[in-house]
């Protein structure tokens, strides 16, 4: 794809257009719906191979439940294994869509208007995902629901001490807060879907979800002060999840784990999957679905360069790290760090650190940010070296910790794989539904940041129209 | 690989017993019956076991109901509770003394049983064998009598059947029962492989079997009708009963007792009971031309022999540590499985004590020579490795050092074995080094003359030499010599080395003279009692393929092992928990064995089997009858005619006498070890030393050993040793072959690979283990694995290594090694091994040397007085850093506030003893037996998933060509703050208010958190239902105190709190509102041999914990000063663990440091 060197810009802001092709407020209706209304062969090719992944996770589950967590690789101080390095990844995918929505949103980005939707999707789905491995990690998954405080006559009552019930509430709350702010955006737009319905379930359907939708100034108020809100509540969230995450580990007393850095560094570090993670969805489905014009190449390079800072705080983390292990002068702390970076996982700490400060460093250069099809594979990079940090973080600190006596070594089997791939299909599964039945950019955002829905748009000297 | 108990076994109730079964339309309304019934009794292949144990009786009855033709009322066996027998409150168990012997150990036993189950196994403190503790086999043992792959009936090849026939009816008769025979076979057949052609193919066999060489007999019933019985030899062993057995063994012994045994021998293990080898005597007297053959890998036959030669015939020695200074070892594991391990381990730990530096001077020294780092090993002050092959030489040039530089005198007719003492070739610099040093360090102890050496004690001190039982008797005889040169050996107590006289002796002959004997075709018949020649035997001897040779061979063993396998009849042993017996220890401490539940099969002791084997005088003729003795009685009259003998008749056994005989697990008042005397005649080592040859020409030297889990296979189905870690290597479900890393690189193998070993014309291959501490040009195998059809346990766990060995008496040969092909996956438990407690040599992390983890803290007697607070040094935080984390909250505002209160009126805590401890691994099984800890299997230890709640850690220190390895029990250590317990996200893991780290199983959802914080580890997860499937038998042998756990529960170390409850409870029922400290005794501390752990309430300043973990007194434990060895791993967390660890003092000889 041949580069554009430079941005139209908006006629009455004089900013960069955040729409090309001047498109008029049907056009971007027609585009938007389109894919949910005629889904083209793409859409099938996505899906159907997500839902056969999908059947892994199902038949890993299944063996899981049936014979224990036996079946995995974990073992007497490798306690944690797959479970959590995929649950921490999937909670860590799951920022970018609040980041985008709220906290963007909140700051006056207006060029979150066209990723911001799927973006709260991907959040919700990979949430999702995340939810599944604690509860399935755990020797009874059954007795799950023990973990959240139900009174009860026995008086037992969780142990508000554990960092594992503070990430109960923490996933469990950014996840409903998650939820209510994307369906209070899409409401506009599921009425636009309703009122274009052409079949009675999608009427009736589009309907009920679309809340009596009409467009008056009213609902417009309500909205809008609703949405700014839950913006407000969405904020503090997305700093919060991954703190309390992180807390998991840094709360504990495991050399590797027993960190200060971790808060700041595990939300860095989220950012850092979660855009990556857009990057490596939206990237396809705005060249499938004809979509360029409304996700542009200045979207692509904006996420691009929060890669850029959050990827160089990954980086620096990983430094500082380093630096305390030494400067503690605890001897179990020190040779944590030197034990990942040269013990019997050298491999994975070295995959973790050139994914994820180097891959970013790309960016510098503007032909690089500015091509999709590089983003696109720098994103997948980015992807893999945050599961592989979230894999040297729990496993290299477990396998060698205090006393050598205990050292061993963790070999994955093939029902961790099972898991970890399967976890794509459920997620790549429900994208593919999103993708197929909701419009996957806010239609009534998109529209307000066009150059005609400015109020100021017909006082130009041109005279416009 | 086939399994015979298990797969044919479900087809028992089909006898084809004799008399047992009638088919003809005619026969009586009795067999008609019986047929039926037996009928409705086959159970296909396929049937659950539980259906199948429930069978077994009355299998049993109705077997012994068709054998004498007439209604017997089946024995009643089982306890109704109507009326509550007296002493008996359901629930609430019960203690039985007991003994049972391991090689040539004894340990008096105290067996607890729950309802009549027996639970587990604990030391008789009376008996001076086992002292309160017991080994780990006493322990295991239990898990044994459960195992439900031991042979339940006898079991024969030649399978037999008869009908009965109208008068004159004959050939109806005959065919009759050759059709009913091969219904049988063919049933059988279908059974087992479930294939239609097979089961006509077998029935096909069986009527050509009967036609061409069936064994007819025939006869009349009493009515008058005929009787038609045939025997054939089929191609596998059946399921048959004692009384088939009988019917076809005596008969064959009758003509045999005629020719005054010519032909027969008898295979027998090692015994210590007196009743046995009483009968065996009598065996000996009734046979006098049959041979009685010892067959017993553990049995200490050098030693014996050594001490008959220098004693006269019944001379045996055994030694005494009590009070001695110097301990010299030579390849002796005493402390492991050589003779008297229990007993010597409690003495040589009294030496070990030691509560401050001034102690230093009163610690024994304990020097150790030995080919392959043992138990024994690790815990020496002074080791040098030597190959087995030059033992001799060392204890030649220690007595010529003696003799030239020390004036050690010679005992009196010494002298010709003397002058013949010489070394062969010359010592490395260490070696000579070693014998000059111990040399002067035994004479300035023990030499009456020698002066005393600047800095040691003037006053003589008692020394010890003691030559293990794999070396040859000459090596023995150079250790009687130097005893005696040392005042070591006297007749009477307190002498270190003493020798007794046995009277009841039995002529044994060796395998050798067996095999041969079996070769040339002078025996014909051969029974083995309790011994598996054909698995234990050298391999040179070939005696599987030889004991084919013979005319009868009959097996009796607790399993139907490899020479079971091959009997003609196998008959199934009792375990000593089933049966009568006695034993007496080799210091004459004298047991009588009872049984503590009914034989769970259909089983019978080694004297009840014997005493079948004696004709019985009626009238003036010897017969041989098939009413069978009960073992009580055998005892009992056996004790009866002792104490008649011992006191001229003046006196019978009252039974007054025998019950306190039974409950205090003694026999007293008879004196049964006549003669004490010394050595005295030395001419056989003067010509053993003589004629002594070493083959030169192989480079390397290979050892066996008996394996501390498994010994010579008697443990080798049993899934607890199996899983036990060996104690130095750490290997489990395997053997392998050990040997040092300079061998390794030299021949070129890492761990796993194989090594092909050759000794003479015997090779076999054995996957390398690298063992620091093993001499470099040695390799070291130990015995019992390689089992073939034994059991399910037992198949596919390592390697015979008996095939490499020549004779049995020798534990060393020089063979050749070489690189062998291919690699087989060896498991350990421990993965990692080396760490360096005093930093001197650095960890082996490779180029990242990192400063010592200071979890281990040991000294020496030097440095301990140089710097008493030795232990204390590792800590990275001094106390005064750790502040609580309530620490910063003022009382004063509000006393309650946060602060975690222990109200509790105990507070548990433990402390274990790192000088004293030997890593036996007794508590390991120990705490296995009593917390129902489930056994995951050879592939999920591989995986790290064992689950042992005390497990002992093994560092090596030191340098590679002479490491010292260190070992360390761990189990939860109760920590005050425990980092599990904040972490768990459901509570299921919380403080007691008397500060036990409790875990709520049932509350546990398996997130395994706290495994994860907990630092040391010892937190276990049941990654499956590891209970699930257990067979009906073993789930007897679980502890209904405690909770089996389910799949997907973290467990751990409770510190045995069902004792400590029940301790409560009977305190309170008492009326006493605290136990005493000594109530509760915690299983790893009950059976600890040298007492390295002690447990108790540590807010009571006068408990023995507190004693041991505090320096002072002081009414608030946090207030005291901790004791100078005292100190806790990983403090620095600020963890305050309730276990505490006292520092080891080595106590070196400083010639040679």
């Amino acid at each position: 794809m041949a580069i554009q060197e430079r941005d139209q810009l908006d006629p009455i802001r004089g900013r960069k257009l955040l729409v090309d092709g001047g498109p008029s407020y049907h056009d971007i209706t027609e585009a938007v719906c389109k894919p949910v209304e005629q889904p083209g062969l793409a859409w099938w090719l996505a899906f159907l191979p997500s839902l056969a992944v999908l059947g892994i996770y199902g038949v890993s589950v299944f063996w899981l439940l049936w014979e224990g967590v036996g079946i995995w690789g974990l073992n007497n101080p490798i306690d944690w294994g797959f479970a959590i390095v995929n649950f921490v990844f999937w909670v860590g995918i799951g920022h970018a869509g609040t980041l985008i929505s709220a906290i963007l949103f909140l700051f006056r980005q207006q060029w979150r208007t066209a990723v911001n939707r799927s973006a709260e999707a991907m959040t919700i789905f990979a949430v999702i995902c995340a939810l599944q491995f604690p509860t399935f990690h755990t020797g009874r998954p059954w007795l799950i629901w023990w973990s959240l405080p139900l009174p009860n006559q026995m008086q037992m009552w969780p142990n508000f001490r554990s960092p594992l019930l503070w990430d109960v509430f923490a996933v469990s709350t950014y996840f409903t807060v998650s939820l209510l702010f994307w369906y209070v955006g899409l409401i506009p737009d599921l009425a636009t879907m309703r009122d274009r319905a052409t079949t009675k379930a999608r009427r009736i359907a589009y309907g009920i979800l679309s809340l009596g939708w009409r467009g008056s100034t009213r609902h417009w108020q309500h909205y809008e002060k609703a949405y700014l809100l839950l913006a407000g509540l969405a904020t503090p969230l997305v700093l919060s999840v991954h703190t309390i995450v992180s807390f998991d580990f840094a709360v504990s007393q495991l050399p590797g784990w027993h960190t200060t850095i971790f808060p700041p560094y595990f939300v860095a570090g989220a950012i850092f999957s979660g855009f990556a993670m857009v990057l490596t969805l939206l990237i396809p489905i705005r060249k499938w679905y004809g979509l360029e014009h409304i996700i542009t190449i200045k979207h692509l390079e904006n996420m691009a360069k929060i890669i850029l800072l959050t990827g160089t705080m990954v980086g620096y983390a990983y430094a500082m790290e380093f630096f305390i292990a030494w400067y503690s002068g605890n001897p179990y702390e020190t040779f944590a760090f030197v034990n990942r970076a040269f013990g019997p996982y050298y491999w994975a700490y070295w995959i973790m650190v050139t994914c994820n400060v180097v891959t970013p460093q790309f960016v510098w250069i503007k032909s690089i940010r500015r091509s999709p099809a590089a983003l696109f594979v720098l994103s997948i990079f980015v992807n893999i070296g945050m599961w592989f940090e979230r894999f040297v973080i729990t496993v290299t600190s477990l396998a060698r910790d205090f006393l050598p006596s205990s050292w061993d070594y963790y070999s994955p089997t093939i029902w961790d794989f099972g898991m970890l791939i399967g976890s794509f299909g459920l997620f790549f599964t429900l994208f593919c539904l999103f993708i197929r039945y909701l419009p996957m950019i806010a239609i009534a955002e998109i529209k307000s940041v066009l150059p005609h829905a400015n109020p100021h748009f017909s006082d130009r000297k041109d005279g416009g129209h | 690989m086939t399994k015979p108990n298990a797969t044919s076994n479900s087809r028992k109730t089909r006898l084809p017993v004799l008399g047992s079964a009638g088919a003809t339309p005619d026969s009586s309304s009795v067999d008609q019956e019986f047929a039926l019934g037996a009928d409705e009794l086959v159970i296909e292949g396929g049937a659950s076991r539980r259906k199948f144990i429930g069978l077994i009786g009355a299998s049993t009855a109705l077997a012994g109901l068709g054998s004498t033709g007439c209604l017997r009322k089946p024995a009643e066996n089982i306890m109704p509770f109507a009326k509550r027998p007296e002493d008996l409150i359901p629930g609430v168990p019960v203690y039985y003394a007991t003994a049972m012997q391991v090689g040539g150990t004894v340990q008096g036993l105290l067996v607890e049983s729950h309802d009549g189950r027996p639970t587990k196994v604990e030391g008789n403190p009376r008996h001076s064998g086992s002292q309160g503790a017991t080994d780990v086999f006493a322990q295991a043992s239990l898990l044994s009598l459960y195992d439900p792959e031991r042979s339940r009936q006898p079991r024969s090849a030649t399978v037999s059947a008869h009908t009965f026939a109208p008068a004159g009816q004959l050939e109806e008769a005959k065919k009759a029962t050759t059709e009913h025979l091969c219904k049988i076979l063919h049933d059988r057949s279908i059974a087992a492989t479930n294939s239609i052609d097979a089961a006509a193919q077998a029935k096909a066999r069986c009527e050509q079997a009967i036609e061409t060489s069936g064994v007819w007999e025939t006869g009349k019933a009493a009515d008058g009708r005929e009787i038609a019985a045939v025997s054939i030899d089929w191609d596998e062993q059946i399921e048959t009963t004692w009384e088939d057995a009988w019917g076809h063994i005596l008969p064959k012994l009758g003509p045999l007792h005629a020719t005054g045994g010519q032909g027969l021998a008898l295979v027998v293990a090692g015994s210590l009971s007196p009743s046995y080898r009483g009968l065996q005597q009598r065996f000996v007297r009734a046979y006098p031309q049959a041979k009685v053959v010892l067959c017993d890998p553990t049995y200490p036959i050098n030693t014996i022999r050594a001490a008959e030669m220098v004693g006269g015939e019944g001379s045996r020695v055994f030694y005494n540590l009590d009070d001695v200074k110097t301990i010299v070892a030579i390849d002796c594991d005493f402390l492991g499985v050589d003779q008297d391990h229990v007993r010597l381990a409690r003495e040589f730990s009294e030496g070990r004590k030691l509560k401050g530096p001034e102690d230093g001077d009163k610690l024994s020294r304990l020097y150790v020579v030995e080919p392959h780092l043992t138990s024994t090993g690790a815990a020496a002050d002074e080791r040098l490795r030597l190959p087995a092959t030059d033992i001799v030489d060392l204890l030649a040039g220690l007595v010529i050092e003696l003799m030239e530089n020390h004036g050690g005198r010679l005992p009196s007719g010494s002298e010709g074995f003397a002058a013949l003492i010489k070394t062969r070739g010359q010592f490395d610099d260490r070696s000579k080094r070693f014998i000059v040093a111990l040399a002067a360090d035994l004479a300035a102890k023990a030499l009456p003359d020698a002066e005393p050496v600047e800095g040691e004690a003037s006053k003589r001190q008692r020394v010890l030499i003691m030559v293990g039982e794999r070396q040859p008797p000459l090596a023995h005889g150079l250790g009687f010599l130097l005893n005696s040169m040392l005042l070591a050996a006297t007749v009477k107590p307190p002498g270190a080395m003493r020798m007794a006289h046995r009277l009841d002796t039995v002529p044994y002959v060796g395998m050798v003279e067996f095999a041969s004997g079996l070769e040339d075709g002078t025996i014909t018949h051969v029974i083995c009692l309790g011994s598996n020649p054909a698995y234990e035997a050298p391999g040179v001897l070939e005696l599987a393929t030889k004991l084919q040779k013979a005319k009868l061979l009959v097996h009796a063993g607790m399993h139907c092992d490899e020479t079971g396998q091959l009997a003609h009849w196998h008959l199934p042993l009792s375990h000593y928990l089933e049966a009568w017996g006695d034993l007496e220890a080799m210091d004459g401490t004298t047991s009588i064995v009872q049984p503590l539940i009914a034989p769970l099969f259909d089983t019978r002791s080694e004297t009840e089997i014997l005493a079948m084997l004696l004709p019985r005088l009626e009238g003036q003729e010897w017969v041989f009858s098939p009413a069978e003795l009960p073992g009580a009685s055998l005892v009992k009259d056996y004790w009866k005619s002792e104490i008649a003998n011992a006191t001229r008749e003046t006196q019978s056994l009252s039974d007054r006498v025998w019950r306190r005989w039974l409950h205090d697990g003694l026999v007293s008042g008879i004196p049964r070890s006549p003669a004490a005397m010394l050595p005295n005649n030395w001419q056989p080592f003067a010509d053993l030393m003589a004629a002594r040859k070493v083959d030169e020409d192989s480079p390397y030297e290979i050892n066996f050993h008996l394996d501390p889990k498994v010994l010579a296979g008697s443990f080798s189905n049993n899934a607890w040793m199996q899983e036990l870690p060996h104690p130095l290597s750490k290997l489990v479900w395997d053997n392998g072959a050990y040997i040092s890393a300079a061998l390794a690189v030299e021949i070129g193998v890492e761990n796993g690979q194989n090594l092909s070993i050759k000794i003479g014309e015997s090779r076999m291959e054995v996957p390398v283990w690298i063992a620091p501490g093993q001499h470099d040009k040695t390799v070291s195998l130990t015995l019992g694995y390689g089992r073939v059809g034994v059991g399910t346990v037992s198949t596919g766990a390592g390697f015979d290594v008996n095939k490499l060995r020549q004779d049995e008496a020798r534990w060393f040969a020089r063979g050749e090694l070489s690189r062998g092909s291919g690699t087989y996956a060896l498991v350990s438990t421990q993965d990692y091994g080396s760490q360096d407690p005093d930093g001197k040599h650095g960890a082996s992390f490779g180029m990242f040397n990192f400063e010592p983890r200071p979890i281990y803290r040991e000294t020496t007697v030097a440095g301990f007085k140089q710097d008493p607070d030795f232990a204390k040094r590792g800590d990275l935080m001094t106390p005064d850093r750790l502040k609580s984390p309530w620490s910063r909250h003022d009382s004063t505002v509000d006393p309650n506030f946060g602060v975690p209160i222990m109200v509790g009126p105990h507070h548990w805590g433990m402390a274990i003893d790192l000088n004293l401890c030997v890593s036996c691994n007794a508590c390991v099984v120990a705490c296995q037996a009593e917390n129902n800890i489930a056994i995951v299997g050879k592939k999920e230890c591989g995986n790290g998933r064992e689950m042992h709640w005390i497990r002992i850690d093994r560092y090596y220190t030191g340098s590679e060509d002479n490491p010292e390895a260190v070992l360390m029990p761990v189990g939860c250590m109760h920590c005050e703050t425990a980092p599990c317990e904040n972490v768990c996200p459901v509570q299921a893991t919380a403080h007691s208010p008397e500060g036990l780290n409790d875990m709520a199983y049932n509350r546990c959802i398996g997130t395994r958190y706290c495994a994860n914080n907990c630092p040391y580890k010892v937190r276990r997860f049941n990654f499956f239902n590891y209970n699930r499937n257990l067979d009906p038998v073993v789930q007897m042998v679980k502890n209904p105190d405690v909770t089996v756990r389910f799949r997907g529960v973290i467990e751990k170390c409770s510190y045995c709190v069902q004792r400590i409850n029940t301790a409560k409870i009977e305190a309170h029922l008492d009326g006493r509102d605290k136990v005493r400290d000594g109530e509760v005794i915690s299983a790893c501390q009950q059976v600890c041999p040298t007492r390295a752990i002690t447990f108790g309430d540590i807010s009571d300043p006068e408990s023995a914990v507190s004693k041991a973990k505090y320096a002072d007194n002081k009414p608030e434990y946090s207030q005291r000063q901790p004791a100078k060895r005292s100190y806790g791993v990983l403090t620095d967390l600020n963890t305050q663990p309730r276990t505490s660890y006292l520092g080891r003092v080595r106590n070196p000889n400083p010639k040679l440091a």
